[in-house]
């Protein structure tokens, strides 16, 4: 009796620590994937002469409401607009602005995927983007963002459009901070040994970092979306050329 | 007789020349050049501005100031 009672005792001893350890272990698990950075970032339009300043200003207006987050922990990140209202925008320029400004870019460096989101009408799409899509140039030019002392770094990318029958040329120019060593940026300007604080694709419309939060709480997760088709670049170029054709000329 | 005809052509003549000036001339709206065209216009002005959009960015925002410009014109005539 006495024995069955000891082993009893010992059973429960063991399941008891085997209960508490799995916990101390998922709270760990918990823990570490909530640990994530954030920074903020706005938007604006590096500045060439008053004249036609003032001709775009409600357009320019709604880039600069705009306010859009970097979440990354090791090897994801997320780069999405700040959820919220903006009031007044008959006309649409809020609409334009979030389009041309981006909708959601996600990038895993282990499985070394990058990705954009885009939409046609009611359609979503993630765009399956070159996971090293930009061949940097790092330069020795530097400039202070917020602190951090960022280098400058330019590429090149071009891109045929056959509703205009020519070549885009572009010319992203970002500057990253080496003291933060994450890869990652925003609009998909990534792939830097630093995070990138400052940059613009197209050299006129450029982003910003304005909150650099490091170890935020957020309950966003850093997952892969699953919620739209997913095509390549040059797919998702057809579908909208297809789309807009369809749109101006097939009326 | 030579008289009361010349009277009523006159007559005529005249009434249907006041007429002529008092004639509301009607406002019609002249409908602004093709939709398409308008669209083209608005999408490079941004550009002189904002920098090149990408194919996809364009196409976007040539379909948006199209169907702005077509939504002006059936507000001209909501019959």
């Amino acid at each position: 009796m006495m024995q069955a009672l000891i082993i009893y005792q010992m059973k429960l001893t063991k399941n008891i620590s085997i209960t508490v350890f799995c916990l101390f272990y998922c709270l760990f698990v918990t823990s570490q994937n909530n640990k994530v950075n954030c920074v903020t970032y706005k938007i604006d339009r590096y500045t060439y002469g008053d004249e036609k300043e003032v001709k775009d200003n409600e357009l320019l207006r709604a880039f600069r409401a705009l306010e859009y987050e970097l979440i990354y922990n090791d090897t994801r990140s997320i780069y999405k607009p700040v959820d919220k209202l903006y009031e007044g925008d008959s006309d649409g320029e809020y609409q334009i602005a979030q389009m041309l400004a981006g909708y959601y870019f996600f990038k895993d460096i282990v499985t070394k995927e990058k990705m954009e989101q885009s939409e046609i009408g009611s359609s979503k799409f993630y765009v399956i983007k070159e996971f090293e899509e930009y061949k940097w140039e790092i330069s020795s030019e530097t400039k202070i963002i917020d602190g951090y002392t960022c280098y400058k770094a330019t590429s090149y990318k071009e891109g045929y459009s056959e509703l205009r029958g020519r070549v885009n040329k572009f010319f992203p120019t970002v500057w990253f901070a080496p003291s933060i060593p994450a890869p990652f940026g925003p609009y998909g300007l990534d792939g830097l040994p630093g995070l990138v604080l400052e940059g613009t694709f197209n050299g006129r419309i450029y982003f910003y970092a304005t909150h650099i939060n490091r170890y935020c709480d957020t309950k966003i997760e850093l997952q892969k979306p699953t919620n739209g088709k997913y095509v390549t670049e040059k797919e998702f170029s057809e579908i909208s050329t297809k789309n807009a054709k369809e749109n101006l000329y097939g009326r | 007789m030579k008289k009361v005809i010349f009277s009523a052509i006159a007559m005529i003549a005249f009434v249907g020349s006041s007429m002529a000036n008092t004639l509301e001339v009607e406002k019609i709206e002249t409908p602004p050049q093709s939709c398409i065209s308008s669209a083209i216009f608005q999408v490079n002005e941004y550009e002189q501005i904002n920098g090149c959009l990408s194919d996809t960015q364009y196409n976007f925002m040539l379909q948006h100031y199209f169907n702005k410009c077509q939504s002006k014109l059936t507000a001209i005539d909501p019959c």
